[in-house]
């Protein structure tokens, strides 16, 4: 989409020269990997502060190359996006919990929930191709996860049946919060055909959810036609499915009240919110129908 | 025999670097030796569990090491700051250690860097870090 166009839709949803700039000029965070490396041990000579949001994520401070520094090396971090970071602990998953990931590749939420759930429990991460497995692996064996099941399933047709007490699922999209150049590439046709998957992915992620049990759907996009419609059709159709509150102290917008009053409970992150990536999150519970 | 390989390899680990897993680690044989919590157990899910432990032999892979030898009490050696790097980066490190070779732990100050195997003829540690692990590091520890 030309520049001017894409300003002018996305005035529709914040204010779009600050989301714009904040997304030009972003942050570089990292998330503490405690499988291992206490907060306490954690010693570091890369200039950074912890956030304010979550002990756990800190701000680059400078600019280097994190893929080369010990710290990376060793498994001790893993460089993320704060929204990014924050999704997981929108689910929060514990450590009896049995967690699916439907996108896993690579590895970034997925590997934060392995940590939260200190390597109890049971996280399976599910991808659909090889390459992106073989991404997820290399996560998993440099920051040392060893409660994980990989699996390799279509997510718009997962096959499970009431098995996970929580889910995540950030579901493939058109990026336009985090991809340099994905508005260039972007109309809201594509919006609305990746939507066909990702209503797809929803329906099948939720079948696969314990009665009880707590889903989070979350895209990196700021298109209403990839999120709330996107939730809005689960909800039309299942009357188990509910929206929830998030319980976390973030700046953020609420989600758009024009698919109901309940959609208030999501969060929609702008780049301005926390000079990172543009985020969407809702929480859908399950109920006994 | 598959059944024992997962207690070979145990035993390996146990002789040879003195590690003692921890009782929630379990080391199991699913298409290969692998080593995963025990909470795994029972889940009734077809997957790929935890991670590969074990190489050809009773070698233990890179990873294994990375994420257990600090256990270890046994074949560990350690490095000093430009020879870390370099291990880092993937290079081999000349050293002697004796007239027998076999698997080290390589260390840098308190930290595990990853597995070694010492050739006593060429005296040298044969870097095992896998080629997509090597970094050329530019901060310091």
């Amino acid at each position: 989409m030309e520049e001017n166009a894409y300003r002018d839709w996305l005035s529709s949803y914040t204010d779009a020269n600050s989301a714009l700039d904040a997304f030009e000029n972003q942050k570089q965070f990292f998330r503490l990997n405690t499988l291992k490396v206490s907060e306490d041990a954690f010693e570091t000579s890369i200039k950074c502060k912890k956030t304010r949001y979550y002990d756990a994520a800190f701000e680059l401070e400078e600019d280097i190359q994190i893929g080369k520094t010990w710290e990376y090396f060793l498994g001790h971090i893993y460089p993320q996006s704060l929204p990014s970071i924050l999704d997981s602990l929108a689910l929060n998953p514990e450590e009896e919990d049995i967690v699916l990931d439907v996108a896993a590749a690579p590895g970034s939420k997925f590997s934060h929930m392995a940590m939260l759930m200190k390597n109890n429990g049971v996280l399976v991460g599910n991808d659909y191709k090889k390459e992106k497995i073989s991404a997820i692996y290399s996560n998993i064996n440099r920051l040392n996860i060893l409660n994980c099941i990989v699996t390799m399933r279509d997510g718009k047709a997962l096959g499970w049946k009431e098995r996970f007490t929580k889910i995540m699922l950030d579901a493939p999209c058109s990026a336009l919060g985090s991809g340099r150049g994905a508005a260039k590439r972007w109309n809201i046709e594509h919006s609305k055909k990746i939507a066909v998957t990702q209503k797809k992915m929803l329906f099948s992620a939720f079948d696969a959810l314990k009665p009880g049990g707590e889903l989070v759907y979350s895209t990196c996009t700021y298109a209403k036609e990839e999120n709330e419609e996107v939730i809005d059709n689960l909800l039309q159709n299942v009357p188990a499915a509910k929206l929830e509150e998030i319980k976390l102290d973030i700046p953020h917008s609420q989600g758009l009240s024009e698919y109901g009053t309940e959609f208030r409970k999501a969060f929609r992150i702008y780049p301005q919110d926390l000079q990172s990536e543009g985020f969407f999150m809702a929480k859908i519970s399950k109920g006994s129908g | 025999m598959i059944q024992n390989k997962e207690r070979n390899f145990r035993r390996y680990v146990e002789k040879h670097f003195r590690i003692e897993l921890p009782p929630e680690i379990e080391i199991f044989y699913a298409k290969g030796v692998r080593v995963g919590n025990r909470s795994l157990a029972g889940s009734r899910i077809n997957g790929e569990l935890g991670y590969a432990a074990c190489d050809f032999g009773f070698n233990p892979t890179n990873s294994f090491i990375q994420n257990f030898g600090h256990l270890a009490k046994k074949n560990i050696v350690r490095l000093n700051d430009v020879e870390a790097r370099e291990f880092a980066s993937g290079k081999n490190i000349k050293m002697d250690l004796g007239k027998k070779s076999k698997n080290v732990i390589v260390n840098y100050k308190k930290f595990v860097l990853g597995l070694g195997y010492y050739d006593h003829e060429k005296q040298r540690i044969v870097n095992k870090i896998p080629e997509k692990r090597r970094r050329a590091i530019s901060n310091d520890l």
